[in-house]
């Protein structure tokens, strides 16, 4: 029998299986009987062999594919939980933070597959791992470099950390910074890494949302704000500075804040280069990631700027990568280019 | 170390920082009230991660700042000391 065996990512052949020609659709549906019952077996395996872990390595899966799992931390902070509360391979979870967490991962990898052909954090199929209920009232939400951590905040300032995909996408997003140019995250290069995981945390939300540049909100947060937070998010793109009551992120270099606090102002500075993209993107118009968003990600897998990396080499790097993947005098070149003069990086 | 200077009391101030939110968050204390425990871990923090210039950190994990008379603690997270967790609770939004 002919097949087209594993190396055909599993979406393509669901594709011929629903518009190709009647053989195709045959050789497709056979392939992906196979496929599913391989893996069922191996699931089946791991059940018995009774470890997660080997379970998680036996499904093995076709790029264009995450390979999911949340845990639950049940409040606790100091290790790994081993709880799990769903996987690829099983139904929606009872517990709504973990299903939140699940369709998050789902949708930050969909985006990066989808617009960059980037398998996963590391383009290598890692598996995305979380974990929600992370400590007690916990006010925060990060990646601890093998899995992401979702606190239930406290009610006060935060509600939920799952309840944002926008929050998920920034997250995941530190991995692949990790993982393309290591920026140290300390000062400049540490609000260039911010910078960029809500850069891709917005598209990840825009692209979700079907919007384009001019539709989108360009807030980071929204959504997950308590009752003390007067607001309506954590950060905006559009108008740094202006997303809740006290917010004092700048939009220019003249407003850059020195501080010792926050990793030397990682979350304040991070306005600057976050303006930057956006005006960027809107002059560009259209989808942000089609232009502004493929311009950032080519400088960061290419690894044009190293980890100390400050605003100035990174809008250096930007523009000279607008040109180079869209043309000298280009549109894209230019608008990168007046994006940063208006932020007075350059 | 002396609750006080001059017959001053010493007032220890809080600052947490960092976080996916990047929120900064203040509370101050009269250094005397605390207790004994607590004035152990509180000089642990000052001889283990003393001065005011911050290292590099982990992305979105917070960061606490301990400021005492003209001493200061820049503490990473995962090395807060679970004896001052109570302090935490008195933590307020305050301006970056």
């Amino acid at each position: 029998m002919r097949s087209y065996h594993f190396i055909v990512p599993p979406q393509l052949l669901e594709q011929r299986a629903l518009r190709g020609s009647a053989e195709e659709r045959e050789i497709a549906l056979a392939t992906l009987s196979i496929d599913h019952s391989i893996r069922a077996g191996r699931i089946q395996n791991a059940l018995l062999a009774g470890s997660a872990q080997r379970l998680q390595l036996a499904v093995t899966r076709g790029a264009g594919r995450p390979d999911r799992t949340v845990f639950n931390a049940r409040h606790r902070l100091d290790t790994h939980a081993t709880s799990v509360l769903r996987t690829e391979e099983g139904q929606p979870s009872a517990d709504e933070a973990a299903n939140e967490a699940f369709d998050g991962l789902g949708a930050t990898y969909g985006f990066y597959w989808d617009v960059f052909r980037r398998d996963s954090i590391d383009n290598a199929a890692l598996p995305l791992l979380g974990e929600v209920h992370f400590g007690e009232r916990y006010d925060n939400a990060f990646w601890d470099g093998q899995r992401m951590m979702f606190g239930d905040g406290d009610g006060q300032l935060f509600t939920g950390f799952t309840k944002a995909i926008d929050v998920i996408g920034h997250e995941l997003t530190h991995g692949v910074t990790e993982a393309t140019l290591g920026l140290r995250y300390l000062g400049q290069p540490g609000a260039l890494n911010e910078s960029i995981s809500d850069v891709f945390g917005s598209m990840v939300k825009q692209y979700q949302l079907g919007q384009t540049a001019e539709q989108a909100d360009w807030l980071i947060g929204a959504g997950i704000l308590g009752p003390v937070m007067q607001g309506q998010a954590l950060r905006s793109m559009k108008a740094p500075g202006t997303a809740y009551e006290g917010d004092n992120q700048p939009g220019s270099m003249s407003g850059y804040v020195s501080t010792a606090s926050d990793n030397g102002g990682v979350h304040l500075n991070s306005g600057i280069p976050n303006h930057a993209f956006y005006l960027a993107a809107v002059a560009l118009g259209g989808h942000a990631w089609d232009s502004a968003g493929r311009i950032w990600y080519e400088v960061m897998v290419r690894g044009a700027v190293g980890p100390q990396a400050g605003f100035v080499q990174f809008a250096q790097a930007t523009t000279t990568m607008a040109a180079s993947l869209f043309g000298l005098g280009s549109a894209e070149a230019r608008s990168v280019q007046e994006a940063w003069r208006e932020t007075q990086v350059l | 170390m002396s609750p006080s200077r001059g017959g001053e009391q010493l007032e220890l101030e809080l600052e947490r920082s960092g976080g996916f939110a990047g929120l900064f968050l203040r509370a101050s204390f009269q250094y005397s009230e605390l207790s004994e425990s607590e004035r152990g871990a509180v000089e642990l923090c000052f001889e283990h991660w003393p001065g005011s210039d911050p290292g590099a950190g982990q992305p979105d994990r917070f960061c606490y700042r301990l400021d005492l008379a003209e001493r200061t603690a820049l503490v990473p997270e995962a090395h807060w000391p679970q004896a001052l967790n109570a302090l935490l609770t008195a933590l307020r939004p305050a301006p970056g």
